[in-house]
């Protein structure tokens, strides 16, 4: 019989201790995110209808400019320009950059509105690869399109943010479709507080499976695609759980890049988007917060819950892979950039809970969970830890991501009621369950591949095949 | 205590399962009911559409709920004769009534609905109760009456609605600015008293400078380039008392715009340049394509916007600009004047 050192138990315990407790303290954020946002629901602003919204906004609402980059889109461009140039404000303008596209978007644009080149005196502060051409159609005065060569999704939005000549610049990808109020709701933090507030972030929902008209999702159904609907729960977890209780707790990091309203002003000061990291959406935020901390200014960074934009998830596990491995690299490259926030007491509840929520969750958490896989049940097995260690990671991994998971669900049905029907809630609260046992473990494995490019410095956004949104 | 977390973690995902599973019965139940709604609200519209039939004729028995959001929703999106007659068939039906007893609501969102639907109707009543809700503890709701109370005929004075509603305690929301504007035609004196009143937040009283801006009221024109002058060069409020001069467009700003164009604040310059171009000031035409080679882009297509408000002297200054300017200047007044159409 092998006799085993006492060191070696003490060893196995510590490093299952390790994995349980990043784990407990990864539970405690997401409860005391379900507390804050349930808060920030209950307490968010009533305004039923659109017609109520317009009604008291109408006058006051500031200019917006859509900033909409477009790449190789030349299939749907002409129906998301419709759908944006169809939503309801008061004041705005469509800026869609044909960012070097190599199919036929340009020429699809300038043909169906009957575009023609124009000059427009515009601001240069933000660095971006060269315009080719501007136009303008006589007879959509709210139009314009920008021509420039290839530089990526953040170099385009740059460029729309230079040719924008409003207080606003909401920024979009061109595939994202907006509900028809979406500018109408998330203009309020600005109307509330134009003086603090510097950016705003909305939902984004899953459209796969729901019936699109004229760029317009008129019913929402659930995906009938496994992993499509996986995706649903996450995102209701990651938006209505996540982003609305950092909002609430104004430690924010990210606003999602397919749709975000920020004042123009404000992005030009911290250099607009870094088109150097795959996470240019959050890396704008975390600049946005260290010039106002630096500065020492008041200012808001908020999430609201209505205005929606809906996207087409990816539905193969290579696609989905290969985004998820990218958004791991785009928070790891924005935790680097910004380490000395993390932990700094100069940079307050952000640099404490926000960074220390990314460290927890996005850097260590990923390797530390995948660890806990391969070791955990291991160690139990040879009789190196009991059996109540391996409950307690079980717990950790399996039964609090079921109760984080459908305590979401709950929050959504109690206060939002989007679902339409009740055997929707069902399905998604299985999925709820079953998102733990081989999603949740599959998300970890792309995640390290992120890990793993961000250590090679893997450039660039790989491969994002589109299917479309089914429409009537 | 590693039990204590496997234990704590069965009983959370268990209590929230079994309340997802209430909720599931809850919403199965009512969307039974949302169905039968939804048919009544089909069956109501055209009797409310119907304008031969006297209202509450064929009604009987429907949801007060129903009633209430349709006719609201049909008022809501009419304008003129129709909305009033809309206003009128609702108040026949006992709309008001219901709103008003909704004021009482324990919920938020219903109270906003209630002070939403009640600003439709200009009766004694609805105002009392509106007034009442002045005190509301949500200060959102606040504001919706006092909204509400200052779109009527009767409106309530407005240092009360001021006190009321907690302006004293810097509120900063755009929505003052709406709430001022209701003033600023029918008694643009109690706004000006609230843009003299120095006990009052900056903020506020900018509200108030803004609203009547809106209004084209130009007897303020004097005390705002006062403040103009005396504001200090980096503060919020130079730019917008500019702005404010801009609105009005009245030529006795004159001396307040010239003093922003030479101002060190960017906002300020900006300000002063739209001003500059509203009031048609020709005597800031040099200082105007001074402004054209300012580091600042917001600096130079303001000024050179101005200069093409000011007509022949503003356009040769920019033709000017384009052949002998600096690198900035050029590119301003070159690309300007062939944004218009002016390229020679």
């Amino acid at each position: 019989m092998i006799v085993v050192p006492d060191w070696l138990f003490r060893a196995a315990e510590i490093v299952t201790l390790f994995v349980i407790a990043c784990g407990l303290i990864q539970i405690l954020f997401y409860i005391v995110q379900l507390l804050f946002a349930a808060l920030a629901l209950h307490r968010r602003p009533a305004y039923a209808s659109t017609s109520a919204l317009w009604d008291r906004f109408g006058d006051i609402a500031p200019s917006i400019a859509i900033v909409a980059p477009a790449y190789n889109e030349e299939l749907t461009i002409i129906e998301s320009v419709e759908a944006l140039l169809a939503l309801h404000y008061p004041d705005f303008e469509v800026i869609v950059v044909n960012d070097g596209s190599k199919d036929a978007t340009l020429q699809t644009v300038i043909d169906h509105y009957s575009m023609r080149p124009v000059a427009r005196y515009h601001d240069r502060a933000l660095a971006h690869q060269p315009i080719r051409g501007l136009y303008a159609a006589p007879d959509r005065p709210r139009l314009f399109l920008v021509d420039k060569q290839n530089g990526g999704k953040a170099d385009a939005m740059n460029a729309g943010i230079n040719v924008a000549r409003t207080p606003l610049v909401c920024v979009i990808d061109a595939d994202t479709l907006l509900e028809p109020d979406a500018l109408m709701r998330a203009v309020r933090p600005f109307i509330d507080d134009p003086a603090r507030t510097v950016a705003v972030g909305g939902t984004i929902r899953i459209a796969n499976g729901c019936r699109v008209e004229g760029g317009r999702v008129v019913e929402a159904r659930l995906p009938r695609n496994f992993f499509a609907l996986m995706q649903v729960v996450e995102y209701l977890r990651a938006f209505l759980m996540a982003r609305l209780g950092l909002s609430e707790m104004q430690t924010l990091l990210i606003i999602s890049g397919a749709i975000g309203l920020f004042r123009r002003n404000s992005v030009i000061d911290v250099g607009g988007f870094s088109a150097d990291t795959v996470g240019e959406d959050m890396e704008l935020v975390v600049k946005l917060h260290r010039r106002m901390r630096d500065l020492k200014r008041p200012y808001r960074i908020v999430y609201i819950p209505e205005p929606v934009s809906w996207t087409e998830a990816p539905e193969t596990a290579a696609i989905l892979g290969n985004q998820r491995a990218r958004w791991q690299r785009g928070s790891l490259e924005t935790f680097r950039t910004h380490k000395d926030m993390f932990l700094n007491p100069r940079y307050g509840r952000i640099g404490l809970v926000g960074f220390g929520q990314v460290w927890i969750v996005d850097v260590i958490g990923p390797i530390v969970e995948v660890a806990g896989y391969l070791l955990v049940p291991p160690l139990w097995m040879l009789g190196l830890i009991s059996f109540d260690y391996l409950l307690a990671f079980l717990a950790v991994i399996f039964t609090f991501g079921v109760f984080i998971s459908v305590a979401t669900l709950i929050l959504e049905e109690v206060q939002l009621r989007r679902l339409p029907r009740a055997r929707d809630l069902v399905i998604l609260t299985a999925v709820a369950v079953l998102e733990n046992f081989g999603y949740r473990q599959l998300n970890n494995f792309w995640r390290l591949r992120g890990w793993w490019q961000f250590l090679r410095k893997k450039q660039g956004w790989g491969d994002m095949v589109r299917k479309g949104f089914q429409r009537s | 205590m590693l039990r204590l977390i496997w234990d704590l973690s069965l009983l959370l995902a268990g209590a929230a399962l079994a309340v997802m599973s209430l909720l599931v019965l809850l919403r199965a139940l009512s969307t039974r009911r949302r169905d039968r709604l939804l048919a009544a609200r089909r069956r109501l519209a055209p009797l409310l559409l119907d304008t031969s039939d006297p209202p509450g004729e064929g009604i009987g028995g429907m949801a007060d709920s129903v009633v209430t959001q349709l006719t609201l929703d049909l008022i809501q999106l009419v304008r003129g004769a129709e909305r009033i007659q809309f206003i009128g068939k609702a108040a026949e039906l006992g709309v008001p009534d219901r709103l008003r007893r909704q004021l009482r609501s324990f919920s938020r969102r219903r109270r906003m609905i209630a002070v939403q639907g009640l600003a439709l109707f200009d009766d004694a009543l609805s105002r009392e109760a509106l007034l009442d809700t002045l005190g509301d503890r949500d200060d959102e709701i606040r504001l919706a009456a006092a909204l509400a109370l200052g779109r009527g005929d009767n409106r309530p004075g407005l240092d009360e609605l001021v006190a009321r509603l907690g302006l004293r305690d810097n509120r900063s929301s755009l929505l003052t600015v709406t709430l001022f504007r209701h003033y600023a035609n029918e008694a643009p004196d109690e706004v000006q008293a609230i843009v003299l009143d120095t006990d009052l937040p900056l903020s506020v009283r900018l509200a108030a400078i803004e609203a009547l801006a809106v209004s084209g009221d130009y007897r303020l024109v004097p005390a705002i380039v006062e403040l103009g002058l005396r504001a200090p060069d980096d503060g919020e409020e130079l730019p917008r008392y500019l702005h404010a001069l801009g609105r009005i467009g009245h030529p006795a700003a004159r001396e307040a715009v010239l003093a922003g164009l030479a101002s060190n604040s960017m906002p300020a310059r900006v300000a002063a340049a739209g001003a500059a171009g509203r009031i048609a000031l020709l005597e800031s035409a040099d200082q105007l394509a001074g402004l054209l080679d300012a580091p600042e882009w917001w600096v130079r297509f303001r000024s050179a916007e101005a200069l093409l408000q000011l007509g022949d002297t503003g356009v040769a200054r920019l033709r000017e600009a384009a052949t002998s300017g600096g690198e900035a200047a050029r590119e301003a007044a070159t690309t300007m004047l062939a944004e218009r159409g002016l390229a020679p």
